[in-house]
């Protein structure tokens, strides 16, 4: 329903109507109204895990700084964003709250939220691009994480994605693409999650490695080894998965696509991040 | 030849207005209360808003008010080619004036407030949040003012402000002019066919054969220019929905919550505040889009969104911080029947598909009965 709209002409029906000519010093001081937020006083709300509007002014304070945020109230939010993860504030459950936390770690682009955003890595490409943010000082964090076979699926896909990003930026020197190769080519053996061999698929043809390249035109080619290379089963490695099989077919299909040329999201988003 | 301000929404063609002028013309839309809001509230809180929107709507004409010291700031391009005038873009205009310290900004605060007193408005309550004044909406929308320049300008954005408006090429910048601003709002004009909108009095100009003026119903004269007088054709614009009106009424940041900005298109759900539409972003409809249609290729069947844009009131409901991603129309929440581990696994490589920025995971810290995605 589109809402009417009179377009008469009328005067204006009221003003207001006010001159600016007392000096400076005859001025009222008083301070009633809210100050802004220091940057102290918001490290201080954030390290209070109570659920209070001071702590959410000063979420809002930090994204506004970014990185120009004073160590201090970096350090509260980082505190912060690693509290929230850990589920031990008292935000209501499924607040979302965690995203803003998130936004706002990832925009403070300070070497000490590596941590948390490797934390954070299965909350998608954000974190990703956090971390590329803050290359090659965050590669070694994204490499054990990756590297690690206890890890959590999808907090690996995103890792793998992270090293792309990193990779595609021209942060990383020859001596440190080294290990990163051999994480994907470890990553593209065995059985892996089907996120995990999505991320790895593509930072093999993303490094231009001749064998790695030739690992994923098989896994294009032969069904039987995507068959082999992903996992049937959940990321808690027990559940199987009833869409096992149009897994397989994604990632075949993925591979003979990124084979082709064709790019795919997530794609870099250089800070700042919108 | 007068630019035609023929969008929707606040706005005027600065290019007729010379920067840092006293009387700035702009226009609030009659039909979208939330224009006039943030005009008339001069940016209030939301708690002032509320109580004034039924009469701010039904008040959206022509009015004319002072706003303390503003400063210009040339925001965005604006339909043909004009650049807007913002409101909630302008600065406090007596920035360069103040020093770079908080108490610069009390000395700012503590001006408008011993001048609102002078005119008989007075602040009883300990937060200043009853005001009376002989009129009292003016007093109302004063102190909203006071009191969003009291929270928006700290130190910061006062450098930044003066920053950018050059303050540093003053040798002291207390020496900046001091002036009031006196904000113009017209409400939005069409000429009929033939004529422009002239800007500079509200009229509608004749454009051929030299014709007299005729006035357009600007808000703010409400007079005849002298010439014959033709009504405009109502905009045709694309207007708010009363669904729209309700929300922005809603919605505490008025700057973030143009008009144009609405998308007017049906999505699955109707939020968690029972809005059908809402504000959301160029990046969330087309993300939206593409999980939808790829969790549907992967095979989900009935996907829907149970919740995409949030009111600030829906959003503080469930918890949302202030400037959730949801609140922004940046964020759904998406799921079908017999969401489980398997069938987030879908969406989220749909979402990846889609380009988006963060994504809940399933279980743990995040969620079991639907995936959150924002862009």
């Amino acid at each position: 329903m589109r809402n009417g709209r009179k377009v008469g002409g009328d005067a204006p029906t009221w003003a207001v109507l006010l001159a600016l000519a007392a000096p400076a010093a005859a001025l009222a001081q008083e301070r009633e109204v809210p100050p802004p937020m220091t940057e102290r006083a918001a490290a201080a709300a954030l390290a209070d895990g109570r659920l209070t509007p001071e702590r959410d002014r000063a979420l809002a304070l930090a994204l506004e700084l970014g990185p120009r945020a004073g160590p201090e109230l970096r350090a509260a939010v980082i505190g912060a964003v690693a509290a929230e993860l850990r589920g031990e504030t008292n935000r209501p459950k499924e607040s979302e709250a965690i995203f803003t936390y998130l936004e706002a770690v990832a925009q403070l682009r300070d070497p000490q939220a590596v941590p948390v955003l490797v934390e954070a890595l299965p909350f998608g490409a954000g974190a990703a691009n956090a971390l590329a943010d803050l290359s090659p000082g965050s590669l070694p964090a994204v490499l054990e994480a990756v590297a690690n076979p206890g890890e959590r699926p999808h907090r690996v896909g995103n890792g793998l994605t992270a090293l792309r990003f990193m990779l595609e930026d021209g942060s990383l020197s020859q001596r440190q693409i080294a290990p990163v190769r051999e994480v994907v080519r470890d990553r593209l053996t065995g059985m892996q999650h089907h996120s995990v061999v999505s991320g790895a698929i593509r930072l093999a043809l993303a490094l231009g490695d001749p064998e790695l390249r030739q690992t994923v035109e098989r896994l294009a080619a032969d069904r039987t080894a995507v068959e082999a290379l992903v996992s049937p089963y959940l990321s808690d490695g027990v559940t199987r998965s009833r869409s096992h099989r149009q897994r397989i077919d994604g990632v075949q299909e993925r591979a003979r696509a990124l084979l082709s040329g064709v790019s795919f999201p997530p794609h870099r988003r250089p800070f700042p991040h919108p | 030849m007068a630019t035609v301000l023929s969008r929707s929404g606040l706005g005027a063609d600065v290019d007729s207005l010379p920067a840092w002028r006293k009387v700035i013309e702009g226009m609030a839309e009659p039909g979208c209360g939330f224009h006039f809001r943030r005009v008339a509230g001069a940016y209030a809180p939301k708690e002032y808003w509320l109580a004034y929107s039924g009469k701010a709507t039904a008040k959206a004409e022509a009015w004319k008010a002072l706003v303390y010291n503003v400063l210009v700031t040339v925001s965005r391009p604006a339909e043909g080619g004009g650049t807007e005038v913002l409101p909630e873009r302008l600065a406090i205009r007596a920035v360069c004036a103040m020093p770079d310290t908080k108490d610069g900004t009390d000395e700012a605060m503590g001006r408008v407030e011993a001048i609102l007193k002078e005119h008989g408005i007075e602040f009883p309550g300990a937060d200043k949040s009853e005001a009376r004044a002989p009129a009292e909406e003016e007093g109302r929308w004063a102190l909203a003012a006071l009191r969003w320049a009291g929270t928006r300008l700290g130190p910061r954005p006062l450098r930044a402000a003066q920053d950018q408006h050059g303050c540093a090429d003053y040798e002291d910048a207390r020496q900046c002019p001091m002036e009031d601003v006196e904000v113009t709002i017209h409400r939005p004009v069409r000429c009929s066919a033939g004529f422009d909108y002239e800007a500079t009095t509200g009229e509608c100009v004749s454009n051929t054969l030299g014709g007299g003026p005729t006035t357009g119903g600007s808000g703010n004269s409400g007079t005849s220019g002298g010439g014959t007088s033709t009504p405009p054709t109502p905009p045709s614009e694309p207007e708010c929905t009363d669904d729209q009106i309700a929300i922005a009424a809603e919605y505490n940041d008025p700057a973030a919550w143009p008009c144009t900005n609405f998308v007017d298109a049906v999505t699955p759900g109707t939020g968690t505040h029972g809005h059908t539409t809402g504000y959301l972003t160029v990046g969330f409809v087309s993300g939206s889009s593409v999980v939808l249609s790829e969790v549907a290729a992967a095979g989900v069947s009935g996907a829907f969104i149970t919740s995409d844009w949030r009111c600030p009131t829906g959003n503080a409901a469930v918890g949302g911080v202030p400037g959730s991603t949801h609140v922004a129309g940046r964020a759904g929440d998406f799921t079908a029947p017999g969401f489980d581990e398997d069938m987030h696994d879908d969406f989220l490589a749909a979402a990846n598909s889609a380009d988006a920025s963060w994504i809940s995971p399933y279980g743990g810290s995040g969620y079991t009965g639907h995936i959150h995605i924002h862009w």
